[in-house]
């Protein structure tokens, strides 16, 4: 079975400031609509592809309850509370709530994004 | 067959999805029961309340199979409960737990003449399992007890009778409306619905802990709560759930499919002696389950014993099934100690 190229990652830094870039070529008449349509495709297509082969970073997170999941169409949703990011040190403490959005990877490891809720 | 039970009843059960329960894994405790005729010596029992289910061979679909193949040994289970209705005459005294106030006199009932012949045949369970029949009236009060375990009042002497206590129950509801399953595994919290490997949207809630099986029929399976009540409350909270995502669901023929028991006699037991006296209601293959497997007639359980002493009673339909195998496996259990 084809895996699908999920879009969530145009949630991402790198994504939204590429949609923000071809908004803008959009509305200044740059490139036309279908265009940028195109372009997001072949990010999310590319990204799919990109981030189970290259990215190796690895994040180490405790959290204190898990409020919610949900397993529907292939894709676990994890809601975690006082969420202890290990190796990110940040001045706030830990997080408030997170949100896990696990996908299938196409390795046998399941990798995901994940985003503050 | 008596259809002394509602017609949903048997309805039901024949279709449950999910039977859950060591008892599905043993081959279900009716393997050995199916022999029971037509003049089943449950028959009488009618006079029980509702909530009571002495004849749940009714719900049984493969029943009429087994018949023919078991005659022999369904007569001696005939034998063997009359003998041991006739004791249980003596002891008037063991009123049945709050919720069934009927069912008082239900021992004393049936005692059926043909099997008188075959007496012989019901030797060893009887007379040891009522000879504390005091005891057995004793153990009844704190029954209704959700986690029973020892009555103060109970006499000093008494006071190292263990009693079981509800591990799991199992009960089905019928919501009474077709389900989009998808529709709420998306919305609803705790849900997960693979249905390339399951059919059903399995949600967990947190009070009282349990797990539901949702299927696209409206039916649902409750499952792991620790009293009927929690059960109960459980399946309510799971179709409040449902009808807050948009569906006209109802809640009905909620019924108590399987309960589960289980206790500590804290005393090793010597299973193999028990499996070579009780043979026609024991299966004790070590090599393949280290407990013994005990098939009791009435109450219709299936009893795991342990060299350890531990105890589960499983396939009952009441707290009173497993407080009155219990009642009945502990004296012959005595009689085995290690």
């Amino acid at each position: 079975m084809e895996k699908p190229n999920y879009q969530l990652y145009r949630n991402t830094t790198l994504g939204q400031a590429l949609q923000k870039t071809l908004d803008d070529f959009v509305s200044e008449q740059i490139i036309p609509d279908s265009l940028s349509k195109k372009v997001m495709d072949s990010f999310d297509k590319s990204i799919n592809r990109i981030l189970p082969m290259k990215a190796k970073n690895k994040v180490n997170f405790r959290a204190e309850k898990l409020r919610a999941y949900r397993y529907c169409d292939n894709v676990w949703t994890f809601i975690v509370e006082q969420v202890d990011l290990k190796e990110a040190i940040d001045p706030n403490g830990p997080v408030n709530r997170l949100k896990i959005v696990a996908c299938d990877g196409q390795t046998k490891g399941q990798i995901g994004g994940a985003g503050h809720a | 067959m008596n259809m002394n039970s509602p017609a949903s009843r048997s309805m039901l059960g024949g279709e449950t999805p999910a039977h859950g329960g060591p008892s599905s894994v043993l081959g279900g405790p009716s393997s050995i029961l199916t022999g029971h005729g037509p003049n089943s010596v449950m028959g009488p029992n009618s006079i029980l309340g509702p909530g009571s289910m002495v004849n749940p061979q009714s719900i049984q679909p493969m029943q009429s199979h087994q018949m023919h193949s078991l005659q022999g040994s369904s007569m001696q289970m005939h034998s063997h409960l009359a003998n041991s209705n006739l004791n249980l005459n003596i002891n008037p005294a063991s009123v049945g737990p709050d919720r069934n106030p009927g069912s008082v006199m239900h021992h004393s009932m049936d005692i059926n003449p043909p099997s008188v012949a075959f007496q012989n045949l019901a030797i060893p369970m009887t007379p040891i399992a009522y000879n504390n029949f005091e005891r057995d009236s004793l153990m009844h009060p704190p029954a209704s007890n959700i986690a029973a375990t020892m009555v103060p009042a109970t006499p000093a002497s008494q006071l190292d009778i263990p009693m079981p206590a509800l591990q799991n129950i199992v009960s089905t509801v019928n919501l009474g409306v077709p389900l989009d399953l998808k529709k709420i595994a998306l919305h609803a919290r705790n849900a997960e619905y693979n249905p390339k490997r399951f059919a059903a949207v399995i949600m967990r809630i947190r009070e009282p802990r349990t797990t539901a099986l949702i299927f696209s029929s409206g039916k649902m399976v409750c499952t792991g709560a620790k009293s009927e009540e929690a059960s109960r409350l459980a399946a309510r909270k799971y179709a409040r759930i449902v009808q807050k995502l948009g569906f006209q669901a109802k809640f009905t023929e909620f019924m108590v499919q399987n309960m589960v028991g289980s206790c500590d006699v804290r005393f090793p037991i010597q299973l193999e002696g028990l499996c070579i006296t009780h043979a026609q209601f024991s299966t004790y293959e070590p090599e393949l389950f280290p407990g013994l497997i005990y098939r009791m007639v009435k109450p219709r359980v299936v009893l795991l014993i342990f060299v350890s002493g531990k105890v589960v009673i499983t396939g009952a339909k009441t707290k009173k099934d497993i407080d009155d195998a219990f009642g009945q496996i502990y004296p012959i259990l005595k009689g085995f100690k290690k």
